[in-house]
């Protein structure tokens, strides 16, 4: 067996996913939305994975009523580091392509985890701001975890936490990328050079061994 | 044959079918429109009960269904009206008729900050004091006929200007955040009526005097020289549109003789570029009394005929330019022999002691109402040309104005009923004039082109009011324009129209609804604040205002940001010798800083922003004891400069309810005595 298309879809299924990747950085990752009588269109903010957008201002000002520390205080690290860490994740995803049937699952890797530590990473700050109120504070809080998802409840606010297209992206590349890899198991476990593998795929994936090609001659 | 198989449906399954199907139909169709039935007969109950209990008619639940806005939606208009003597403009919403805002102009108003400390607002107070630079503080005006900029004869929403009849002053108000940015105290005169109409680009706000001084008015002369020494004037206010500012450098005035100039109108279209003045004392009556004279009001009425002004301000503009005037007070002056030989001014003999001339949509037909006259009067644009044209006078007045003959210029004369007195236009040909002495609102109809035939000038319905109509407004009624819709007539006095609240009784202003064949009385509106004049109605598409300021730190005064504003991260407190500066934020719910120390007859000048972006997110700032308070709207910022002359603690706070810890939001001015 071949396995040529087998072989190119796997290549655009990566490619598939670096562009999703690298898309998802123009749109926000995680949304959340304030509703109290005062508010009648909502305040809304939106998190993008380099940056935090929309009525940060007075989300502010109303959270330091409860001693609330500044939004842009939040993952401030990981927010500058962020465009490097989709550099890192696309390359891999790109490399995946090449690897050896040893590695490949480590190079895979990175685009499997990164959605998930997003969601640690956003659950951990969520924790650390509800957790970490100012005690000189006007209003005196019990510590408390916005809800990642779903509605929950703050003083006159309810407060709706959605996931944005951007971690939908990146989700659809986790799909792309583990999808890849399964199908690369199938090509690879069938491959007589199998043995041969190492950091690198001796043929690059991609082109079949000559041999290959001649006994199906 | 087929009633065998007809019968055969009934016989065998067919029956069965039948039956079921007419089940499934009763049981889909009727339970709802049971339910339906029974909700359409309890929901009139509950409308005719409540109407039985509060004695409503159906005309009043008609009309309480045509004015109500439901909570929470729009109304369609905007109605700007003079707040007469109160000093200010109120903003009122149609068809709700509800009062949106007043807008404080010639009188400060502490809720908006107008004149209670900050500089912005106390400088555009202050250049209207009078006269110019003697410094005579005037914290009142007389409000009387607002005027919307118009483009091409039509209202376009950015500016409104208003007069003050007791001092003869105009201010300018941006319509952008509806607040005053300029008054301005008219050079030579102390009283205006005229005031304010606009050309039909703004290029000029127009302001007739009315009682007639010598100019300019501190210039004594004894009133025996009437004739000789007292004048009336035009002034024409040129309109920095850009600047959103009168530019009084290329204003200019008009002499006129001393016949009490009252009010005016603009041409436009085809008259554009001509001005329309009344007049009601060519007798050039003064009173006295008390010296055994006829009073004013008889003297001023013996004369069948006051004149009609008509002014060419295009001819007077190039006028000016050729530098043909004379200097009064700082003022460009056409002298009134020079507007006689450039053919700037010209008289047509009207009905006595008239109170409106309005000219129709087209700019075609001027229409006169002599309050003394049963009649409404007009005259055409073209046969006035023609008469100029052909020099066609009757005579001169004793100051040389040639006079046209009324028969020349006149169309027709209307017999609308006792007292008329302003006239509006609908959409449709429809003239609407107010008539005060029957207090009724008469609604007519023009002729060619608006009508023809029989229908043209005739009087087609009216409809009484409560009481003594003045003005009236219709929706864009003195426009390019008109929408119809509705007219609101501006009614004097109430009487008994409103459950009694002492003997200073509110005026009375009622919608009637006139897009339908007949007039309807829709709602009656009370005003307790002054006694406004004229209003202007138009669509609330035509607005745009700000929600906030639109950058933080915004001055309204200049409406520009001002560079030394006072930022978030910027606060702080300098002294320089006996002067101490301070650099203040507002945000909810705390003043930073809260502490300002000074000593006694230290200068203290506090500049204060309020840092806040949402909607709605004002700020007050008040300092006991030292008569201050600002309003700070989202992204304003103010100035204040007072002396610290009275030694103690003062707090301050925010004055207005900005949120939960609005009571928290205060600091102290700390101010320590001299050794």
């Amino acid at each position: 067996m071949l396995h040529t298309t087998r072989r190119i879809v796997v290549a655009l299924l990566s490619v598939a996913a670096v562009v999703l990747l690298l898309a998802s950085i123009k749109f926000p990752y995680w949304k959340v939305t304030l509703n109290a009588p005062q508010y009648p269109q909502g305040l809304h903010v939106s998190i993008f994975l380099n940056k935090v957008e929309g009525d940060t201002f007075e989300v502010d000002i109303l959270n330091h009523y409860i001693g609330m520390r500044k939004l842009e205080e939040a993952a401030k690290f990981e927010r500058n580091i962020a465009i490097y860490g989709i550099a890192f994740v696309s390359l891999f995803a790109l490399l995946f392509v090449f690897s050896g049937r040893k590695t490949m699952s480590l190079f895979a890797l990175p685009a499997l985890i990164f959605p998930i530590a997003f969601i640690a990473d956003l659950f951990y700050w969520l924790y650390n701001f509800g957790h970490n109120l100012d005690p000189h504070a006007p209003i005196k809080f019990t510590p408390f975890t916005p809800k990642l998802v779903g509605e929950g409840i703050i003083g006159q606010f309810s407060t709706v936490g959605t996931f944005g297209i951007g971690f939908y992206l990146v989700i659809a590349s986790f799909i792309l990328v583990l999808t890849a890899l399964i199908l690369r198991f199938t090509v690879c476990n069938a491959c007589p050079y199998r043995e041969r593998c190492s950091l690198v795929c001796p043929h690059l994936f991609l082109w079949p061994p000559r041999e290959h090609q001649r006994q199906n001659q | 044959m087929k009633s065998w198989k007809i019968l055969s449906i009934f016989s065998t399954g067919g029956l069965g079918i039948v039956l079921v199907v007419s089940f499934v139909f009763l049981f889909l169709f009727t339970s709802p429109l049971k339910t339906s039935s029974q909700k359409k007969g309890k929901s009139p109950e509950g409308v005719e009960e409540i109407a039985k209990a509060r004695d409503l008619t159906p005309q009043d639940i008609e009309a309480a269904l045509k004015t109500y806005v439901p909570t929470g939606k729009y109304d369609d208009y905007l109605m700007f009206c003079s707040g007469g003597h109160s000093g200010q403009v109120l903003v009122i919403g149609l068809p709700s008729m509800r009062l949106l805002k007043l807008i404080a102009v010639f009188t400060p108003e502490p809720w908006q900050g107008f004149g209670y400390g900050s500089n912005e607002s106390s400088d555009i107070l202050k250049a209207g004091y009078m006269p110019v630079g003697k410094d005579r503080k005037l914290s009142w005006g007389d409000t009387h006929h607002p005027a919307l900029t118009e483009t091409n004869g039509d209202y376009d929403g950015q500016f409104l200007f208003i007069n003050d009849k007791a001092n003869a002053r105009v201010a300018v108000i941006d319509l952008r955040d509806f607040e005053t940015k300029q008054i301005i105290k008219t050079p030579n005169i102390i009283s205006n009526h005229g005031t304010t109409y606009v050309t039909p680009n703004t290029e000029y706000v127009i302001e007739g005097s009315q009682y007639s001084t010598p100019l300019p008015f501190y210039n004594y002369a004894p009133i025996e020289q009437y004739q000789e020494k007292y004048r009336g004037l035009i002034t024409f206010h040129k309109f920095d549109r850009e600047k959103g500012r009168i530019d009084e450098s290329n204003s200019f005035q008009i002499e006129l003789p001393p016949y009490g100039q009252d009010l005016c109108d603009a041409g436009k279209k085809e008259s554009d570029g001509w001005v329309f003045c009344n007049t009601f004392n060519t007798e050039m009556a003064t009173g006295g009394i008390e010296q055994g004279k006829p009073p004013l009001e008889a003297g001023a009425s013996q004369r069948d005929m006051d004149y009609l002004h008509v002014i060419n301000w295009k001819k007077a503009e190039e006028v000016v330019k050729a530098g043909k005037v004379k200097e009064i007070s700082g003022a460009k002056v056409i002298p009134l022999e020079t507007a006689i030989a450039e053919g700037i001014l010209y008289f047509i003999p009207e009905p006595k002691s008239p109170h409106g001339v309005d000219v129709a949509p087209r700019g075609d037909y001027i229409v006169i109402s002599g309050k003394l006259d049963t009649h409404t009067t007009i005259f055409s644009f073209d046969k006035i040309q023609k008469a100029i044209a052909e020099e066609n006078y009757e005579g001169k007045d004793p100051y040389g104005v040639p006079i046209l003959n009324f028969k020349d210029v006149l169309v027709a004369q209307l017999e609308i009923g006792l007292g008329p007195l302003h006239t509006q236009f609908d959409n449709e040909g429809n003239a609407y004039t107010s008539v005060f002495i029957e207090s009724t609102l008469a609604k007519w109809k023009l002729g060619e082109p608006y009508n023809s035939g029989d229908q043209a000038w005739t009087l087609v319905e009216k409809i009484p009011v409560h009481y003594n109509i003045g003005h009236l407004v219709c929706a864009e009624g003195d426009t390019v324009s008109p929408d119809g819709k509705y007219c609101v007539a501006l009614n004097k006095w109430s009487i008994d129209r409103f459950t009694p609240v002492g003997p200073l009784h509110p005026q009375n202003f009622q919608l009637i609804d006139v897009s339908g064949d007949k007039m309807q009385l829709l709602y009656d509106m009370p005003i307790g604040i002054g006694e406004p004049h004229l209003c202007q109605i138009a669509k609330t598409d035509k607005f745009d205002p700000w929600l906030v300021y639109p950058e933080t730190g915004f001055n309204p005064a200049t409406m520009t940001k001002n560079p030394k504003a006072a930022l978030a991260g910027k606060e702080r407190i300098e002294r320089k010798g006996d002067t101490v500066e301070v650099w203040m934020t507002a945000i909810r719910s705390h003043f930073n800083p809260e502490h300002i120390k000074v000593k006694e007859g230290d200068k203290v000048k506090l500049n204060i922003t309020n840092i806040e972006r949402a909607r709605d997110a004002t700020h007050g700032f008040g300092i006991d004891g030292y008569n201050i308070n600002l309003s700070l709207e989202p992204g304003e910022s103010n100035t204040v400069e007072f002396v610290a002359d009275k030694p103690g603690v003062y707090p301050f706070y925010c004055t207005e309810f900005c949120s939960a810890l609005h009571l928290e939001m205060a600091g102290y001015l700390l101010v320590e005595p001299k050794e």
